[in-house]
């Protein structure tokens, strides 16, 4: 249920951002607001608490972001006090930025290898993969060296697995069945 | 066994293995677990997972999508639900819930996946199926017209079962419904039957109980049990139906013959209440959810008997379903007698009064079964049906006989000894031929003049009699089929002498 009212607010937040044609900053701003939440835990349980009256909720929005985002951002953040749903804002602020990335046809993709990538081949799977798909690609980097080598890469729902460690595992199922 | 190979051997294989191995980039789907618990995952992810779709979580243990929304989806685990956290990732396979069938299954005890569960070698089987399959269609099917003979006298003259039927056995706990059931895959030895016991909820005590019956009989040589006892997940109790059904369609589209029994549809049902109300699909009456009926009816409507062009084979199904205080009316007891061609009712009081098979002869029918009857059973089974009529009519006037007419006493009398006719102990099924001798003897007065006690030993000797002496006579009437004239005389005979031997 809780994905649908989060959805419904991105989608009406989205749509009026590009009508006025300052998509990126409101973006720019729900990342801002985002991280914050992500690092205070008093403001995420300030957001999620039904019980705190609405003027004084309104009064501490206003004293945290006025004047410091995007004049519709702030205007959303009210709104969204006003109808007691800040605490669907952490949702709100994915679901627009999969909206954004869609519109501008990025895509978010999650990287990860045995060892650090150097930047060339950073710059040829990143080419590569731009290719592939048609589209702008943001890497989340990551190290897990139980991977033992190889590269997996993650798109969306998908995962691309080249690792050595998947290829034993394979391996060791074909021997396994065999005998 | 490890101490035969040798080391060279062992690096062949592998470097024939190694050789063949091609590295090869995995591409699979993954989703992240939102909320585990009550046996059901929702995951996040999983865009274009397919409805009943099996998926794989951390640690090996499988589950099925069945709850596909916006956001997520409702996946049943087939494990221990323990072992899986928040945040684990979720793999898809592509694969539809499938089993394994073939004649690798036969003999061993398996779960609703196909997993041997016998502590035996694991099941290789050649072909897989799917669990959730469509019925055949109205062009592939012909009438039920061949007999399944349960071995059961009140059962094979009075609610005669045919292959491709569906017969319901209902009845309260402890009226042997089971047994009934047990008897029947027994009688199918030598009859090229395969049977299939798919025990759904029940004790795993009870489960190696029946295992232990069947295979002292050599009944497992051609059985098949499929066990989800009251131990494993509710989603494993309500797919163990529809995997012994996949099980058993594999001999039904080979051209041969197999047998189901669903013991019993009531804890299914049960089961598939739990998944659907943690699933959130709204209840409805008794709290079972809208699709209930469906949930029965597409499990059995894929019992069939094929037509000829489709290989004539047949899958019978007997589902069981457990009453309360032998009400039928409830819901699933009445959806069930819906849709099945008839159904096999056994009473409490008739079982506690020591009329077992404790079955009902005026509820319990079959409305298919007619056709799939021999002709010598139909011939004696007719008058038995309409004497065992008179008698309940008539049953509540017996204490007071010695105020009646002497019609109404002797009508009374035939029904008693009819009644004691079709008592049949546990795990003894008759051949036919049997059958019909002794209900003949009963609708034709051979036991009128036999006290009511003795009985049982008129059928005993006319039994031993039978296979002594008397074995042209059942080989004549195993490959007539019918009583002729010759065969009833000949018959006639038999009891006539019997009759003299007990009297005197």
């Amino acid at each position: 249920m809780s994905y649908r009212i989060a959805q419904r607010y991105a989608q009406a937040l989205f749509d009026l951002s590009q009508e006025r044609s300052n998509l990126t900053a409101v973006h720019h701003d729900l990342r801002k607001i985002s991280d914050l939440v992500n690092r205070s835990a008093d403001l995420k349980h300030f957001l999620a608490d039904p019980v705190i009256a609405m003027e004084k909720s309104q009064a501490v929005l206003q004293e945290m972001f006025h004047g410091k985002i995007d004049a519709l951002t702030f205007k959303f953040l009210l709104f969204l006090g006003q109808k007691n749903r800040l605490g669907h804002l952490p949702s709100i602020c994915a679901i627009f930025s999969d909206l954004y990335e869609h519109a501008k046809g990025i895509l978010r993709t999650k990287w990860t290898s045995s060892v650090e990538l150097s930047a060339k081949d950073v710059d040829d799977l990143s080419g590569y993969l731009k290719k592939k798909f048609n589209k702008d690609v943001i890497a989340e980097q990551q190290v897990d060296p139980g991977s033992l080598g190889g590269i997996k890469v993650q798109a969306g729902d998908t995962v691309y697995d080249y690792t050595l460690r998947t290829q034993l595992k394979r391996f060791r199922e074909t021997v396994g069945n065999a005998s | 066994m490890t101490t035969n190979i040798r080391t060279e051997e062992i690096s062949a294989i592998l470097r024939k293995q190694l050789s063949d191995f091609e590295k090869r980039i995995e591409v699979y789907q993954i989703g992240t677990v939102l909320s585990v618990g009550d046996g059901i995952a929702r995951v996040h992810g999983l865009a274009d997972c397919m409805l009943g779709e099996l998926v794989t979580f951390a640690g090996g243990i499988t589950g099925m999508a069945l709850n596909l929304e916006e956001d997520n989806v409702g996946v049943a685990i087939f494990g221990d639900v323990a072992r899986i956290k928040e945040g684990d990732e979720v793999r898809r396979t592509n694969t539809i819930s499938s089993v394994p069938v073939g004649e690798s299954l036969v003999g061993r005890i398996v779960d609703a996946l196909g997993v041997a569960i016998d502590e035996n070698t694991p099941i290789s089987a050649k072909e897989s199926r799917q669990i959730e399959v469509k019925a055949p269609g109205v062009m592939d099917r012909q009438n039920v017209h061949e007999p399944l003979q349960t071995g059961i006298k009140v059962i094979d003259a009075l609610t005669p079962i045919g292959r491709g039927q569906r017969e319901l056995i209902i009845g309260d706990r402890k009226t042997g419904k089971t047994t009934l059931a047990i008897d029947t895959i027994l009688n199918q030895r030598g009859q090229d039957v395969y049977c299939f016991y798919v025990a759904i909820g029940q004790k795993r005590s009870t489960v190696a109980q029946t295992h232990e019956v069947l295979k002292r009989q050599g009944a497992m040589e051609y059985t098949t049990i499929v066990a989800a006892t009251a131990s494993d997940p509710a989603p494993m109790q309500f797919l163990a139906p529809y995997a012994a059904t996949a099980m058993a369609e594999y001999y039904r589209d080979s051209g041969r013959h197999a047998l189901i029994i669903f013991d019993d549809l009531t804890k299914q049902a049960q089961a598939y209440r739990q998944l659907s109300l943690l699933l959130r699909r709204p209840p409805g009456r008794e709290a079972y959810p809208g699709d209930i009926f469906y949930l029965h009816s597409r499990l059995l409507e894929r019992a069939a008997k094929m037509s000829a062009g489709k290989g004539g084979g047949s899958l019978t199904a007997l589902p069981i379903i457990e009453t309360q205080a032998g009400d039928i009316s409830a819901y699933i007891p009445t959806n069930v007698i819906s849709i099945t061609d008839g159904q096999i009712f056994l009473e409490r009081d008739l079982f506690n009064a020591g009329q077992r098979p404790a079955v009902n002869p005026g509820l319990s029918v079959s409305r298919v079964g007619g056709d799939a009857q021999i002709k010598a059973m139909k011939q004696t089974a007719g008058s038995l049906r309409l004497d065992l009529a008179q008698y309940r009519e008539l049953e509540a006037f017996s204490q007071f006989a010695s105020d009646l007419d002497a019609v109404t006493r002797k009508q009374l009398e035939r029904g008693q000894r009819l009644m004691e006719v079709i008592k049949q102990g546990a795990g003894v099924p008759l051949p036919v031929a049997y059958q019909v001798a002794i209900i003949y003897a009963g609708v034709n007065g051979y036991l009128d003049e036999i006290p009511r006690t003795q009985v049982k030993d008129f059928e005993q000797r006319l039994f031993e009699g039978l296979q002594s002496s008397h074995q042209d006579f059942v080989d004549q009437l195993n490959k007539e089929k019918a009583l002729t004239d010759p065969l009833k005389r000949s018959l006639n005979t038999i009891l006539t002498d019997l009759q003299e031997r007990i009297t005197a």
